[in-house]
């Protein structure tokens, strides 16, 4: 009787203790959140390269789901045809956070990188980077690479090693299609004119992925734009559909060149014509002859473009 | 031993009763709380019953047209273009009929299969030896829409039965891949059949364009269908995943070229003169289209269905193609 | 004895308290809240006759069938909370006089009602209708805590200290109102729910038929002076034949008796007893069985069935109508979830963000005090299932968050779906962007998703309106965006049970 009494007075600590026990056991299949399924295409980077190291493993978002990661920027990806997103951080001294965009064309990934340029950026030798305080970009292909830095005063040097480092790491384009902005000459181009402007350019419904910079010739500015359709007859549809557009919006003096088309409208002089699958013009002339100044020096141009390539 | 009684206490057979009551309760509840234990701690799921294919072996892609004014003749000439009815119905085959009996219209307003057609296509499974059920599950009145089509009176004469849907006649089956994968069928005449013919009448339909071959098994489907419209052309593949039939005989005798599926005024219908018999039914659908002035390629279900590989639209392509005059 | 039984009962009631703070989110961990609820042998039989089931951890119930069979009442004596509970308050209400004592510790043909109860309760869950959890004691101590003690405490705490987050809940006057009477009622009669009303007490009452130990009275040495009779809460009437199937084995009578005629005895001991010289035993057996006649038991049961037809009568499960009857993700079919459901509270208690909410007339009589979504007071957490976790009867299935999300096949639960109000909506009847419920979409991709419209406003500018739809494909009836919609009032997107996985019958394409 004795014992079943010391039992009896045992009891709830025997109770108090399995509680505690069956405490401990927590099941993961309750309370974790699903393993977020492998990212099915990113890149494969190396965990370490040359003194940068990732410490967490690489993100990657498709088109759908970007905004978890760039909720409110992504509306401007989308303008340039953004596919999907790759993230990740690199330490090695600075901290500097990648966002590598894989992009439909490779004109969106340089419209995507025109885009977020700021007004200070300095540009690389090459003219496919620019560095800004805290930030840094550059395009390759299909690919746009930014950088930003965890600290804004971090070293710009440290964001040329990396962005060249990572660059590096990008498959190099498959085909060499025309270079849109290469067929636009650096030399007489305005200051911080060069833009890429991805749908309905000037106005004209026709006018997507248009390049354009600034030029001045003999005093005169005018704006030189191109485009590469697919083939030669896209882009003769192109400047056809051009010519009936600049017609029904009130245009005058349209006259047809071969190849080409031009005319006046709002007292600017614009000119448009195609060179196999290349489509290039000139527009915001003041007067006929400068239309006509400029355009020699863009025929010029384009054909020694041409020339050189093949 | 004296007597335990004036005490008070408990005499040992109280003493004995008891104890086996407690021992008894205790194993009750210590039994029930064992046996019981997670023996149903969630309902278990219907079972989905799985209808097999009714096709012939060695029959696939298999298409003959008819053209001409006699209905029986044209089913019979179709028919014999297949290698005849023997070649798919053996005797003591139960064979099941699915017509279109969808609305209550008299057969001349071409919403629902032809009596002469469904007769012919009785008699002959009759002649072969065969049991033949006539069944449909219409959204009215079925004993009504059996009387007022014709195909009542058309059954019975040729020597077959009309089995008209009850509330246990259905259950749950198996339907498709893309949008339904289980739903209430009538699951009895599927389960009881052998052999299993379609006889669909050829109609233009407001939704879906056309309702033909494919579309005619949507009479098997029980209660709730009315939410299919909202994914029709993906529900009509499905359909075609649910069914795969011994043969199929497209009725063109009418066609309802407008305000289809219900039709309602002779001024829709026209004489189609034509009856095509086969066994791919994504190639008769695909046929049956140029009957009523609509391309097969703007039908997105007979894309979807080719793309499941449940049949070839390209009917010429087929590797039996037979056209006839009679 | 008394001593230990107080211990036990103390014991136990801070064990209940704590296991009622530790659930709650962060802290649950695998710690086993439903234990009380399991031990309650109302719940376990219930359920059982109603489900045909002993979920997880019930079959404690009947193990406290099976010692209650052997031993007595105890549970009701040394385990109950409520009980106890209820044994402290009529104690600090007892009056000063034994004579008064006496007079309210009289046993009353009353008492047998309770019997009746159990009876049309557990005839009434044999055809599927489980009422047991309203009148069953732990699940209306859990219920009272989730409701309304928690809550309090809560408000306390957030008077002192400015960080205990809010909560509330729709009915908590009612429940209030009904466990202040439970308790006020000790009072007028100590324990007066244990004796008259707890149908629990009635089922393990019942259970002391072949009992094979109890407290029994020397008549040799009994001079009849009830003092036990002042002292004993069941009401068990220990100074003349002590019932059994009332008799909570306290200890109390035992301990006051002056005489030491009152001891616990097994059955089978009437031989070792010794009175001096006397080797006679005049200890009197027990009475087991409650005096009911053959009519009430007949009423009993004819109240069950009245009941269980009378609501399943009303359609609960098979009406339409049911848009604001969201239950928890995880939750049975309509049919098979009221077989279960205790509407013991766990789930409203453990619920992080407090949209589990006791159903008043969502789920229609049937479904009092069950559990469903109310999104005026919060929303479903993504990634949480603590609910289906607490519950004992797997009302609500205790599902892992992969397939709360629908991993791997790709078909998350979805608990309803959202339904925009265009009459209200900015975007739609204010010509004024908005878009928060897109924002706060959980789920990836979202299910909102916008239409660009050009409008030309009152001004005369145009202007481009993001009007957003909701994806019916991708919804799963959570809730976010109905309590994040920036209209209070009426929020301008709600959520309406159609379309909810569990019902195969209500989905739609």
């Amino acid at each position: 009787m004795r014992l079943a009494r010391l039992g009896l007075w045992l009891l709830p600590a025997g109770i108090a203790a399995v509680v505690m026990w069956r405490g401990a056991r927590v099941d993961p299949a309750f309370v974790a959140p699903p393993g977020e399924a492998a990212a099915p295409s990113g890149l494969a980077f190396p965990e370490a390269i040359g003194a940068w190291r990732t410490t967490t493993p690489h993100e990657w978002f498709p088109r759908e789901r970007i905004y978890e990661k760039i909720d409110g920027r992504d509306v401007l990806f989308f303008q340039y045809g953004v596919q999907s997103l790759q993230f990740a951080t690199w330490e090695g001294g600075s901290s500097w956070d990648m966002y590598l965009y894989t992009m439909g064309a490779p004109a969106g990934a340089r419209g995507a990188w025109l885009a977020e340029k700021p007004a200070t950026a300095q540009l690389d030798d090459t003219g496919t980077a620019w560095f800004a305080p805290g930030a840094a970009a550059a395009y390759h292909g299909h690919y746009y690479l930014s950088l930003s830095a965890a600290q804004p005063d971090a070293s710009i040097m440290d964001a040329t090693n990396l962005l060249a480092l990572l660059c590096a790491q990008l498959p190099v384009a498959a085909i060499a299609t025309h270079d849109p902005a290469a067929l636009l000459p650096r030399d007489g181009m305005r200051e911080n004119s060069l833009e890429f402007i991805p749908r309905e350019a000037f106005g004209f419904d026709t006018l997507d992925n248009i390049h354009a910079a600034g030029y001045s010739v003999g005093g005169h500015d005018a704006v030189w734009f191109v485009a590469v359709a697919s083939d030669h007859t896209a882009a003769a549809g192109l400047v056809a559909r051009y010519a009936e557009e600049f017609t029904r919006f009130g245009g005058s003096q349209a006259v047809n060149h071969a190849d080409g088309f031009s005319g006046v409208m709002f007292d600017a002089w614009e000119m448009i014509a195609h060179t196999n699958e290349i489509v290039f013009g000139v527009r915001e002339a003041d007067s006929y002859d400068t239309l006509t100044q400029h355009w020699e020096r863009v025929l010029q141009h384009i054909q020694r473009a041409l020339r050189d390539e093949k | 031993m004296k007597s335990e009684r004036d005490t008070g206490a408990l005499t040992r057979r109280e003493l004995l009763k008891r104890t086996a009551g407690a021992v008894a309760l205790v194993t009750l509840a210590g039994g029930a709380g064992w046996f019981f234990h997670n023996r149903r701690l969630a309902p278990p799921p219907r079972d989905a019953a799985t209808i097999a294919s009714f096709a012939v072996p060695d029959t696939r892609g298999m298409v003959a047209v008819a053209r001409g004014t006699q209905p029986a003749a044209l089913v019979a000439a179709a028919l014999a273009e297949l290698g005849g009815i023997k070649r798919f119905i053996k005797p003591g085959d139960r064979v099941l009929i699915k017509p279109n009996c969808a609305f209550d219209r008299p057969p001349h307003l071409g919403a629902t299969t032809s009596p002469d057609v469904l007769a012919e296509v009785v008699r002959q499974c009759t002649a072969a030896g065969a049991e033949v059920r006539v069944t449909d599950n219409p959204i009215n009145n079925a004993e009504g829409c059996f009387a007022k089509t014709g195909l009542r009176a058309a059954t019975e004469r040729a020597g077959g039965s009309v089995w008209l849907p009850a509330p246990g006649m259905f259950g749950a089956a198996r339907v498709g891949t893309l949008k339904i994968p289980t739903w209430d069928v009538m699951l009895a005449p599927l389960l009881w059949a052998t052999k299993l013919i379609g006889v669909p009448a050829a109609k233009t339909h407001n939704l879906c364009h056309v309702s033909l071959a494919m579309k005619n098994w949507y009479g098997f489907l029980g209660h709730g269908r009315a939410r299919m419209h909202q994914a029709i052309h993906e529900v009509i593949a499905d359909l075609a995943t649910f069914i795969t039939p011994t043969l199929v005989i497209m009725d063109g005798t009418r066609l309802l070229l407008r305000n289809g599926p219900t039709g309602g005024s002779v001024a829709d219908v026209a004489p189609g003169n034509v009856v095509a018999a086969g066994t791919d039914q994504v190639a008769l659908d695909a046929l049956a289209c140029t009957w009523l002035n609509v391309r097969p390629d703007d039908v997105e279900f007979i894309h979807l269905a080719a793309q499941l590989k449940l049949g070839s639209p390209d009917w010429h392509a087929l590797p039996h193609f037979k056209e006839v005059t009679v | 004895m008394k001593r230990l039984r107080i211990y036990y009962q103390v014991f136990f009631l801070a064990l209940f308290g704590v296991l009622m703070w530790l659930c709650a989110q962060g802290r649950l961990r695998g710690y086993p809240v439903t234990w009380f609820l399991d031990s309650s042998s109302l719940n376990a039989l219930g359920a059982l006759v109603a489900s045909w089931n002993v979920a997880h951890w019930m079959w404690i119930g009947f193990g406290m069938l099976a010692l209650t069979a052997v031993l007595g009442r105890v549970f009701c004596g040394w385990v109950c909370p409520l009980g106890t509970l209820l044994h402290l308050v009529s104690w600090l209400a007892e009056p000063r006089s034994a004579k008064e004592r006496i007079a309210r510790n009289r046993w009353l043909s009353a008492q047998n009602v309770k019997f009746l109860l159990v009876l049309a309760l557990l005839t009434a869950a044999a055809f599927g209708v489980l009422q047991a959890g309203l009148f069953d004691p732990i699940a209306l101590l859990t219920r009272s805590t989730a409701v309304v003690l928690a809550p309090l405490l809560g408000e306390a705490q957030h008077l002192i200290t400015r960080t205990a987050p809010e909560r509330a809940f729709q009915g908590a006057a009612l429940i209030a109102s009904v466990f202040c009477a439970v308790l006020a009622l000790n009072v007028w009669r100590p324990r007066f729910w244990c004796r008259y009303v707890c149908p629990l007490g009635a089922l393990l009452g019942a259970a002391t038929r072949w009992v094979l130990g109890a407290i029994t009275r020397d008549p040799q040495r009994c001079t009849n002076c009830g003092l036990c009779e002042s002292v004993c809460p069941a009401a068990s009437s220990p100074s003349t034949t002590i019932k059994t199937h009332e008799c909570f084995v306290c200890w109390n009578c035992v301990a006051r008796c002056p005489e030491d005629a009152l001891e616990w005895r097994w059955i089978f001991n009437r031989h070792k007893m010794s009175f001096a010289n006397d080797t006679k035993c005049r200890m009197s057996p027990p009475a087991t069985r409650p005096d009911l006649s053959r009519r009430s038991l007949l009423g009993a049961l004819a109240a069950g069935v009245a009941i269980a037809a009378g609501l399943r009568l009303a359609g609960t499960t098979k009406r339409r109508g049911f848009s604001l009857r969201i239950r928890p993700p995880g939750a049975l079919p309509e049919a098979d979830f009221l077989e279960r459901c205790l509407k013991c509270g766990l789930c409203m208690k453990v619920c992080p963000t407090n949209v589990l909410q006791p159903a008043l007339t969502e789920a229609g009589v049937e479904g009092f005090m069950t559990p469903v979504m109310n999104m005026q007071y919060g929303y479903c957490e993504l990634n949480c299932t603590l609910c289906g976790q607490v519950c004992p009867t797997g009302a609500i299935q205790r599902i892992t968050i992969a397939q709360k999300a629908g991993h791997p096949d790709g078909r998350p639960i979805k608990t309803g779906t959202a339904f925009f109000d265009r009459g209200r909506c900015l975007p739609w009847a204010m010509q004024r962007n908005c878009l928060v419920c897109q924002e706060v979409c959980p789920v990836s991709p979202k299910a909102i998703y916008t239409v660009d419209e050009e409008v030309l406003l009152k001004d005369g500018t145009r202007a481009v309106l993001r009007r957003p739809h909701v994806d019916p494909a991708r919804c799963i009836g959570c809730g976010l965006c109905q309590r994040e919609c920036p209209l209070e009032d009426k929020p301008a997107i709600r959520v309406s049970a159609v379309g909810e996985t569990r019902a195969g019958s209500s989905f739609y394409l």
